[in-house]
């Protein structure tokens, strides 16, 4: 057999990239194709009850109703603020109380047990004290949005603030830097790529505050449409806000990603 | 005149099961544009002495005077370059070397200006505005050395900047060093564990020994050693005579227990 040259290796490599990357598309869509398709059937056939599973056909046809009547949107919009605002407020509460704990060693050391007892404790069991605080309504949502992340993005980040390496600190104050030019130019670059990547948890410990928040409270938003449709029994739409729900984190997820990626790309 | 002097400076580290000494009764002074080594095994303190001169520690007794003023008291700056080079991996090289100045509030075209004369000196030129990631090791310690040199300190301390290059890099960047802190007329304080390098370098070595660490022996390098570039005096007939005796005084000392 005659050796292949370089740029034949080289497309035959790149077809095995094309190839592999055709059958994993294949089996994704796949199992979704089956998935919705077994729940179809066996709705239809009665395999399983109608009333509590529904169906993808119905979920999707109140979709498309809901959306049409504009009394979907009201509720994304809602819920989307919300969660949008929790976990901007978490994340940048997070990373303002680390850096104040790392700018005193004293203060860190006294609330280090609050801290772990805070971080410990199942943040959604304050949600009634929240509504009694600060009424039943947006502020306790998004306050139970920011509660959920604010602890760990707090942990996270000071953890990552003292793992910066002592000797950019040295370096800085070899030139005589006070604490805050060493937090400028070392400690808080130096975390980014942390900072970042708590993001991502953020986005989806947010999405948990919200719904819950709603679930409690709310007159408005996805986690109350899911809390009305099974109080009413309508699984259909606590299925389609399910979907909706879905897809919305997962975008958001993929959004940030994105942001990440850029953040990366233009402080290195 | 002399520039540096240690008076009987000692040192402990505390911890909470305790404390260990690690420097004791260190006392030398340096004289105006004279480069001394201090070598030793690990542990002896060669770092601490540093670290306490460039006021990142403060020395538990003894004193220090930089021109005869308390080093508390003493405005003059002071360039210390590590082990690695420490450059900012989100700063690029240009960045980099003027962080000192920088974080002093006083960077201008003046300034800026000199960075690039020093830069070119030491053929980093064409790569100010890339970042260290991109540089190699040698490279990445020559701007260490330019970032060191910015803000004019008359004190130089070296911990060790070599070790961590290959050979060829390191005789190479030990020339370049040398003769740009002759040429600058610097004070330095070279930290290093390779007697080869002590003697190329330097005009003087302290010999020191661990737990704790004390100074053992002060030995001078030959004089016409000291006048030759470090490439030049490794292969000069005065180099192995003094080798030989340094190396048979830390041979002893690993001998009776106390080295390494």
């Amino acid at each position: 057999m005659k050796p292949l040259k370089d740029e034949q290796l080289y497309e035959a490599y790149q077809k095995g990239l094309k190839k592999e990357r055709k059958i994993v598309l294949t089996w994704q869509v796949g199992i979704a194709v089956i998935f919705f398709l077994c729940w179809e059937i066996s709705s239809r056939l009665y395999i399983i009850d109608p009333l509590l599973f529904s169906s993808p056909s119905k979920i999707f046809d109140l979709i498309l109703t809901r959306i049409a009547n504009g009394s979907l949107f009201v509720h994304v919009s809602v819920t989307l603020f919300e969660t949008l605002l929790g976990f901007l407020i978490g994340t940048i509460g997070g990373v303002l109380i680390a850096t104040s704990l790392w700018y005193s060693n004293r203060f860190a050391n006294i609330m280090d047990p609050y801290l772990v007892i805070f971080n410990a404790m199942p943040k959604v069991a304050l949600g009634p004290i929240l509504i009694v605080a600060l009424g039943p309504g947006y502020l306790s949502i998004i306050a139970m949005g920011f509660i959920i992340s604010v602890i760990v993005t707090t942990l996270v980040v000071y953890r990552a603030f003292l793992e910066v390496d002592r000797n950019y600190t040295m370096v800085l104050r070899s030139f005589g830097a006070n604490q805050s030019q060493i937090f400028k130019e070392a400690i808080f670059p130096a975390s980014l790529p942390v900072m970042i990547s708590t993001l991502k948890v953020n986005v989806g410990l947010s999405w948990v505050g919200v719904i819950v928040g709603e679930y409690l409270v709310s007159k408005q938003g996805l986690g109350y449409l899911i809390i009305y449709g099974f109080q009413v029994f309508d699984f259909s739409l606590v299925m389609a806000s399910l979907v909706i729900i879905a897809i919305l984190a997962a975008l958001m997820y993929k959004g940030v990603e994105k942001l990440e990626a850029w953040l990366m790309k233009h402080t290195k | 005149m002399t520039i540096l002097k240690l008076a009987g400076i000692s040192h402990h580290y505390f911890s909470k099961n305790g404390y260990t000494k690690a420097l004791e009764d260190i006392s030398f002074s340096l004289e105006r544009g004279e480069f001394i080594s201090i070598l030793g095994p690990s542990g002896c303190g060669k770092s601490t002495i540093l670290s306490i001169i460039a006021r990142l520690l403060q020395h538990t007794s003894g004193d220090i005077f930089i021109h005869e003023v308390p080093i508390k008291e003493s405005k003059e700056e002071i360039g210390y370059m590590l082990q690695q080079d420490y450059l900012f991996p989100w700063k690029t090289v240009l960045q980099n070397v003027l962080l000192g100045p920088k974080i002093q509030k006083r960077e201008d075209e003046a300034i800026e200006d000199r960075a690039n004369v020093l830069l070119q000196e030491v053929g980093l030129s064409n790569v100010k505005n890339q970042y260290p990631t991109e540089l190699s090791g040698g490279m990445r310690q020559r701007a260490a050395l330019v970032r060191t040199l910015m803000n004019n300190p008359e004190i130089f301390l070296l911990d060790e900047p070599f070790s961590s290059l290959d050979f060829q890099t390191k005789l190479k960047l030990e020339d370049l060093v040398a003769t740009i802190l002759n040429q600058y007329e610097k004070t330095t304080i070279l930290v290093t564990h390779d007697i080869g390098e002590a003697i190329a370098m330097s005009d003087r070595i302290i010999m020191m020994e661990a737990n704790p660490g004390r100074i053992v022996k002060i030995y001078d390098v030959p004089t016409e050693l000291r006048a030759e570039s470090p490439i030049v005096a490794r292969k000069h007939d005065a180099f192995q005579p003094i080798f030989d005796t340094i190396w048979q005084e830390l041979e002893k000392k690993e001998k009776s227990g106390e080295g390494i």
